[in-house]
Parts: structure tokens; C-alpha cells; sequence
């Protein structure tokens, strides 16, 4: 499925506003709806999310963000297994990777694993940005954190 | 082609410190020698860096844009930017109003962000009403300046946004 840019969600978040306004309305002739705030609490999260791409426009698919912290290279041979527990889909494992001896630290095994979920190391700031296939981005903030975007 | 000022303005995301103003003018005109910008807050006052001793700061013709380091809140100003001949001779200016809300905007931002991972946070008493407050008051000081063109009352706005954000352990 195609996924939602941000400028789509924003302009799907305005239109919303409207309808869901609209519904409220309605509750005067046919009962009171639920969610009494539900236009408001649109436009106040609409807004945050068009401010945040105004300033930091780059961002430009909706995804989860999660993080992992690399701060041991284990020993040759450990599995690193990449896990999300997802409420719907339950356990989704996004990857896995065999520490060799050619990480050495905890950067070239967090490049590692990103290539291992399936990403290109290009260079990011003092970390590491892993664009995959599916568009997803997978980020070392900086030397040492892996933020899976 | 005759010389036509014109000039952006924009708050460094990275670094809401910054005020980044943009020369965009068009024509040219050869006795142009010298370039001055004038940031004025709601009150008349001049806002320059640390060590400026002047109302307005040099600007160099061979830099554009320029990033100036002078914000340590949200505010609304007047920016005006004076094209120069020789001998201080002001030939050419331009000013607008602008809010500059960068700092109020990340913090809204970061609110909604940290309630994604807390969401039981809006049942808290006022949370909920202080956000929608705190929202209002960016909303109301950048129609303020867009709308109306005044920078008082946009600033009046920021300052209601910047009391949540240093008192937010009380307010969220």
C-alpha cells in the first residue's frame, strides 16, 4: 500500500477538520456525538505536524520511529536479532545479523546492521543513514544510536 | 535593469538562535557600496548581537544571505534593510514585520511528539486545555503580524507561548 507523504496527510488533517466539525454539527439534530474536541484536536495536531515539515521539510513519509542503542560489539558469532512487538501484527522481526570480526566497533556493527534490514550506508552528520528499499529510513543519530525511521 | 529591493526572512530551524535574512533584490545599481539591516522588537528597540554597538548591523555586499545570531526567544520585529551609497547616503530600504515563532513552533511540536508515546497524558487535569492554549497563542501571534501587521500583539501572543514553554513541568 501506498503510504501517505506528510503534505498528504496535512492536507488530508484540513479537510478533516471541516468534516469532523461538520459530524459535531450534526449532533444538534440527531444527539450529541462523541469526541466533542475532535476538530480541535485535528487542527492543533495538523499544525504541529505542518510546522515540524515546514522547518524540517526532509522528512517526507509518515513512518514509526524507534531506536537502538549499539554501545557493546558483543563477540564473533552473536545473532542481533531486530524486533518490533506491534499491538495488531504482534512480533515482526525486521531483521538479523551475525557479528564478525570485522566489526570492530560499535559504528561498523551499527552499519552492519542496518545493510543486514536491508538499507545503503550513505553518509549522515556523524552517524550513518541507511536509506531502504521501501523507502523507510534507517538513521545513526550520532556515533553510536541506530534510530529506525 | 533599475535596482528593485527585496529581501527574506527566516528563523535557522536547526538553531532557532538564528535569524537568516536573504538579499533577493533584482537590477543592479554600480554606486551601491554598503548594506545595513535594522531589527526592531514591538517596543522600538533595537536587537543586534552581543558586542554591536550600533542600532543596525553591518552587512556586507559579498555575503548573502546573512545569519545573525541574536534570538534567544520568539519575537516579533520590524526588519529593515537600507541599501547604501557612498558617505552613508541611504538610497534604497525596504521593511516588513515578521513572526518569528520558531522556538514556540518546535515546542508545540515536541509536545504532540511526546504524546504519541504517552497518550494517557491528555486525561491529565489541563493538559489538555493548557495545549490548546498554547497553540491559540502561536496560531493568534503569526495571524497577527500575516493578517494584521502587528508586531504588538503578535509579541503580546509569544510571550503567552513563551511563559508555557519555561514553566512546561507546571503547565503539561
Amino acid at each position: 500500500m501506498t503510504r501517505l507523504t506528510v503534505p498528504d496527510t496535512i492536507e488530508l488533517a484540513d479537510v478533516s477538520i471541516y468534516l469532523s466539525a461538520n459530524y459535531q454539527g450534526s449532533g444538534n439534530l440527531f444527539g450529541e456525538r462523541l469526541a466533542t474536541t475532535a476538530p480541535q484536536t485535528i487542527a492543533l495536531v495538523a499544525d504541529a505536524l505542518r510546522w515540524h515539515y515546514d522547518s524540517f521539510p526532509a522528512i517526507s513519509i509518515t513512518d514509526a520511529v524507534g531506536s537502538i542503542t549499539v554501545d557493546n560489539v558483543g563477540n564473533d558469532g552473536d545473532t542481533i536479532m531486530v524486533l518490533v512487538h506491534d499491538v495488531v501484527y504482534g512480533t515482526i522481526i525486521l531483521g538479523t545479523y551475525i557479528k564478525t570480526s570485522a566489526d570492530v566497533d560499535v559504528n561498523t556493527l551499527a552499519s552492519n546492521i542496518c545493510l543486514a534490514l536491508g538499507g545503503t550506508v550513505l553518509p549522515c552528520g556523524g552517524g550513518t543513514r541507511i536509506a531502504t528499499e521501501g523507502g523507510d529510513l534507517l538513521i545513526t543519530e550520532n556515533s553510536e544510536n541506530l534510530i529506525i525511521e | 535593469m533599475s535596482f528593485s529591493p527585496n529581501f527574506t526572512v527566516s528563523q535557522t530551524p536547526l538553531n532557532p538562535s538564528y535569524i537568516l535574512i536573504e538579499d533577493t533584490s533584482t537590477g543592479s545599481d554600480a554606486y551601491i557600496v554598503a548594506r545595513r539591516v535594522y531589527i526592531q522588537d514591538y517596543n522600538g528597540d533595537y536587537i543586534v548581537p552581543t558586542g554591536t554597538t550600533t542600532t543596525y548591523i553591518p552587512w556586507a555586499l559579498g555575503t548573502n544571505p546573512i545569519s545573525l545570531d541574536v534570538l534567544t526567544a520568539d519575537v516579533a520585529v520590524n526588519i529593515k534593510v537600507e541599501w547604501l551609497y557612498a558617505g552613508g547616503i541611504s538610497k534604497y530600504n525596504l521593511n516588513n514585520n515578521y513572526c518569528l515563532a520558531e522556538f514556540s513552533r518546535q515546542f508545540f511540536y515536541y509536545l504532540i511528539q511526546l504524546q504519541s508515546l504517552n497518550y494517557n497524558i491528555i486525561q491529565d487535569s489541563n493538559y489538555w486545555l493548557n495545549v490548546g492554549i498554547l497553540w491559540t497563542n502561536i496560531v493568534g501571534a503569526i495571524n497577527a503580524v500575516e493578517i494584521a501587521n502587528d508586531i504588538y500583539a503578535s509579541q503580546v501572543c509569544l510571550n503567552r507561548a513563551i511563559n508555557f514553554k519555561n514553566n512546561q513541568s507546571f503547565y503539561f
